[in-house]
């Protein structure tokens, strides 16, 4: 083995004079098993790595972790560890990398494919931007962690723990060192659990179908963190529910949340009076609600008895010599709902005899608050401590109770207790308020408009109408996949009139493609012959083909059996279509292209251009929209051309003048371009957007989040029958377009130069 | 040579026993007042809630044939008419279904008719207003309608289709009977009766089908019909145990989304 210095010479005096010594004590060890090339690319790297400033000491930590990379994954993988690490140096300082790499060696254990290693450096990466602070207690975590979670998932823990903190470092430094219970909640629940997300939708089903009501179930919010134990709270109406449950006892987190949701909603339909606090003692408001959890749960159960099935399993109290205030009152709701449960307790049966004897007014809600006071009464009796601040509604499924009371009128009489009760309800409350402007509406789908007229297909004679018309905003929903819900009315659309240019531009394009043109002609002419006329010799018809007639006459004479089939009919016509091309107009299309010499947005003019020469060519019904964006509030759309609007010279021209500027938000334009082509009756409608990247926008910063309202807003057009089909012009397009179209429905156009020759193309194959 | 069909072949349309039929309301003698000056008549309704037994019904109770004809999207105005048919000796012409019941006297029952092209439904106006004719223009052939022929369509108001509805000139030619979900009484009564279960599980099949019918327009297209509560008591009254003759009677059928199928397995067992 010779030393570092004879092996790599010029490397190694390439290191500052400080970090030779350190380094080749340290070469032994790590370039043992490296082939010459690979102990290069080592050395190579820490030289890197000292130059971007890491300090000698983390060179020495890198020397230690890299070799097993590049043993274990290859050159690629190291490449790709040093520029996360080079990311982490510049946004979180050398104490992060060197943490890196001393968890390197317990991550890479447990990361066994080249792929999986750089998905979790990408992760680092993304994180060392969007949170440095986090970084160090996530590598402190890192073998915990991924034990648990597999790679996306932890993607989304790490993303929800730095937006759910985005201001308060010392929440998000306690969510990274899992100090946090909705940090291990939502951990555990990935592993085992089931998170909101996940059964939201199905939960809404279900009480709507209970229920017969709206019921708005929404997450809760994540500051109610350090609190009392994770309870679902009910805040005017809407059913607050965790955000993850913790395994209970066998039962899958659906059936708890489940059970959560049917329990909160028998609260909605059944108590729906407030109880005045008044001067009711601390344990006697807990055994009225007590009380009142057991009548709205009985109400139910008398009409659908399989909810007993549903929440008896929650309930697991026994009869057990520890004598605590908590303890009994399991006991007793357990008491209260399962009646194979044999409790000898004298308080218990107490309580269970009076729930019995009312048993025939249930639906008199003040009997949960006399027998609620008189337990309490017997309550004090036994001397058995009970403190409301550390009190936990148990079972599990149970919402904390505070929606029950009323505190406006406790006045002047109010103890310290009810303070107590009082500041848990205030804090609940706000939380709820902060929330409540997020509720959505049922309506989904089409655009919401503060006015009910609607600006239809005006004439361009109509300037003043069109004015009036296009300065309606339009507010549509978007879908942040964080949350998993649509964010309500949130990106503002306007509608702009498009500034004419001149119209010779889209007339000289033809002219100078007009091999192209002469090409297209003739495809669409073999379009157009595929067109089916008349359907002959068929069994029904509107008419009497004449030919076959005339051989089944010949048929009858010679003695043999006729052919029936002797009628025709109109053939439907196959292109009934309604094409709407969406151009996106972001200030990016004013690249320059060198091969073609020109940008990028002319080219996409020529295509447009070509195609609608092609579309008009064809008959089809077809138009021609366009937009960029300027944060959520100002989402700009133009109408170039519109449906059972003539191609002429006015089209021609707004197509001539439209310009790039601003950003991409694609979701909103798309749902919009959608609100057009619903109201087409057309056998088949589609979508066909030009775009040169990904959607992003200034107010987002999350590169996934308006990927995935995309996704949504392309999931939407479908369900209405309305197919999307994308031309990226980005070459790394690859990554996200199958994410968001679907692997059919898109194609990435490598050479810029081609798109006016291929838009027209892929139109026709897409269409005939 | 034209071999008409004989008034025999209009026999096999009556209808000899009594199909069941729980009247909930006053239709059974509006009907009868209606078929008294034989007022064309539109049953509208959810699907399975009963129309085409009404129908079978009141048949039977008149004592008139029953010509009922399933529509659909590919069916011609000839499939209703009839049509000129070939054979070894020339061609014949045979009447229709319409063609049938207008000559000798039937209940004619145009089923889910706006499932049926608008142009196709047409040939029923000369029908509907007070000429009661049936021009056959291919035979050349003007038939007048036998005293005893009523037409009688159905269609489901909450079909959320735009391109299948009832043209104005059509649907005011109707007097019109809605059709809903029976009352809970009468609906357990009716699935006790004709599956063969106990009123009480009839009364949970009953409270399944109306929970259903509280999603109908979030995120279903319609809910449980009492025919499909029908099929679920028949599985139970057979030993299928309640939980999986609900999935497979009720749930099964009502929706591919696994969500919806979720909840609404769910809310069975808020019964079972």
């Amino acid at each position: 083995m010779h030393s570092v210095a004879q092996a790599h010479p010029e490397l190694f005096s390439a290191l500052p004079d400080a970090a030779r010594e350190l380094v080749e004590a340290a070469w032994d060890e790590a370039s043992r098993g490296l082939s010459f090339e690979n102990q290069r690319v080592l050395l190579d790297g820490a030289a890197g790595l000292l130059q971007a400033g890491c300090g000698i000491a983390v060179a020495v930590s890198y020397l230690r972790a890299a070799p097993q990379v590049l043993r274990a994954y290859g050159e690629s993988s190291l490449a790709c560890l040093l520029g996360v690490s080079v990311s982490v140096l510049r946004h979180a300082g050398t104490s992060a990398l060197d943490s890196l790499f001393d968890s390197l060696p317990q991550a890479l254990g447990r990361l066994p494919a080249a792929q999986q290693l750089h998905a979790y450096l990408g992760i680092i990466d993304e994180l060392s931007e969007a949170a440095p602070d986090a970084l160090i207690p996530l590598f402190v975590q890192s073998g915990r962690l991924l034990d648990q979670l597999a790679l996306d998932g932890l993607r989304r823990w790490a993303l929800l723990g730095v937006q759910s903190h985005g201001t308060d470092p010392d929440e998000r430094h306690a969510w990274f060192r899992l100090e946090s219970r909705d940090a291990r909640a939502i951990l555990r629940a990935a592993g085992e659990g089931v998170l909101f997300t996940a059964v939201e939708r199905r939960l809404g089903f279900y009480l709507r179908a209970l229920w017969a009501r709206d019921t708005a179930l929404r997450p809760a919010t994540v500051s109610g963190e350090g609190r009392k134990g994770q309870r679902v709270s009910i805040v005017d109406g809407v059913i607050r529910m965790p955000r993850a449950f913790e395994v209970f006892l066998g039962q899958d987190g659906v059936a708890l949340y489940r059970a959560a949701a049917a329990h909160a909603a028998a609260h909605l339909q059944f108590s729906a009076q407030r109880f005045a606090l008044r001067a009711l003692r601390p344990i006697q408001v807990a055994l009225v609600s007590l009380i009142e959890d057991a009548r709205a749960e009985h109400l139910a159960m008398r009409e659908m008895p399989g909810l007993r099935a549903l929440w008896l399993p929650f309930h697991v109290a026994l009869p057990t010599v520890t004598f605590s205030a908590v303890s009994l009152m399991q006991r007793l709701s357990r008491a209260l709902i399962d009646p194979g449960y044999h409790d000898e307790n004298a308080f218990v049966a107490r309580g269970r005899h009076m729930f019995a004897q009312a048993l025939d007014q249930l639906e008199v809600p003040a009997i949960s608050r006399e027998i609620g006071a008189l337990l309490g009464d017997d309550f004090g009796r036994m001397r058995v401590p009970f403190d409301f601040r550390t009190y936990v509604i148990e079972p599990l499924y149970r919402d904390d109770n505070l929606h029950l009371w009323d505190m406006g009128d406790a006045g002047e009489q109010r103890s310290d207790d009810q303070e107590t009760i009082l500041q848990s309800a205030k804090l609940e409350q706000q939380e709820g308020g902060e929330q409540s402007s997020a509720q959505t509406d049922e309506e989904q789908g089409g655009p919401a408009q503060p006015d009910t007229a609607q600006p239809d297909h005006v004439s361009a004679s109509e300037a003043a109408v069109i004015e009036a018309a296009l300065l309606q905003p339009y507010l549509y929903d978007e879908w942040d996949y964080l949350v998993g819900i649509d964010r309500p009315r949130w990106c503002t659309l306007i509608e702009k009139a498009a500034e004419p240019g001149d119209p010779r531009v889209i007339e000289e394009v033809l002219q100078r493609n007009d091999e192209t043109v002469r090409r297209l002609t003739s495809m669409i002419r073999a379009v157009q012959m595929q067109r089916p006329q008349r359907l002959k010799k068929q069994l029904e018809g509107d008419r009497i083909d004449l030919d076959a007639c005339i051989g089944a006459t010949i048929d009858l004479r010679a003695g043999r059996v006729p052919d029936p089939r002797v009628h025709q009919r109109q053939g439907r016509n196959s292109r009934d279509l309604a094409v709407l091309v969406l151009l996106d107009l972001s200030q990016s299309t004013n690249d320059w292209v060198p091969a073609a010499g020109t940008t990028v947005l002319e080219l996409a003019r020529e295509a447009t251009a070509l195609v609608a020469h092609a579309m008009d060519d064809l008959g089809d019904n077809f138009a021609v929209h366009g937009f960029d964006s300027n944060g959520r509030h100002e989402i700009e759309y133009y109408r170039f051309k519109d449906f059972d609007q003539p191609y002429d010279e006015l089209a021609r021209a707004r197509l001539a003048g439209m310009k790039g500027r601003l950003s991409t938000r694609m979701g909103t334009a798309l749902r919009h371009a959608g609100h057009f082509l619903r109201q087409r009756r057309a056998a088949q409608r589609l979508i066909l957007l030009l775009t040169d990247g990904e959607p992003h926008d200034i107010d987002v910063h999350d590169r996934q989040y308006l990927i995935f309202d995309t996704k949504r807003a392309v999931e939407d057009q479908r369900r209405h029958g309305i197919a999307t089909f994308c031309l990226s012009l980005d070459p790394a397009a690859d990554e996200y377009v199958t994410r968001i179209f679907g692997a059919r429905n898109f194609m990435v156009l490598d050479h810029l130069r081609r798109l006016p020759e291929k838009l027209p193309a892929l139109y026709l194959r897409l269409t005939s | 040579m034209h071999r008409l069909p004989s008034e025999n072949s209009i026999a096999q349309y009556v209808i000899d026993e009594e199909p069941y039929y729980r009247a909930t309301g006053q239709e059974v003698a509006l009907y009868e007042a209606a078929y008294a000056v034989r007022m064309p008549m539109m049953l509208k309704g959810p699907t399975g809630c009963g129309k085409t037994r009404f129908v079978e019904y009141m048949a039977w109770r008149l004592g008139k044939p029953l010509v009922t004809i399933a529509c659909h999207e590919d069916m011609t105005a000839s499939d209703l008419v009839g049509r000129h048919l070939l054979d070894a000796g020339g061609t014949h012409w045979s009447d229709g279904p319409l063609t049938l019941a207008v000559r000798y006297g039937a209940i004619c029952y145009l089923d889910e008719v706006v499932e049926a092209r608008q142009d196709t439904t047409v040939v029923i106006h000369p029908l509907t207003d007070a000429r009661r004719v049936l021009p056959l223009e291919k035979k050349g052939e003007l038939v007048h309608a036998h005293p005893d022929f009523q037409l009688v369509i159905s269609y489901n108001p909450g079909y959320q289709n735009i391109m299948k509805d009832l043209k104005q000139s059509t649907r005011q030619r109707f007097g019109a009977l809605d059709f809903d979900w029976p009352v809970r009484e009468v609906e357990i009564e009716i699935v006790a009766h004709e599956s063969g279960v106990s009123p009480q599980i009839a009364g949970m099949l009953v409270s399944v089908g109306e929970k259903s019918r509280n999603l109908k327009g979030h995120g279903l297209e319609e809910g449980m019909s009492t025919r499909m509560l029908v099929y679920a008591g028949q599985l139970i009254a057979g030993g299928v145990a309640p939980a999986a003759a609900c999935s497979v009677a009720l749930v099964r059928p009502l929706t591919d989304d696994a969500d919806m199928r979720d909840a609404l397995e769910a809310a069975v067992k808020a019964f079972f």
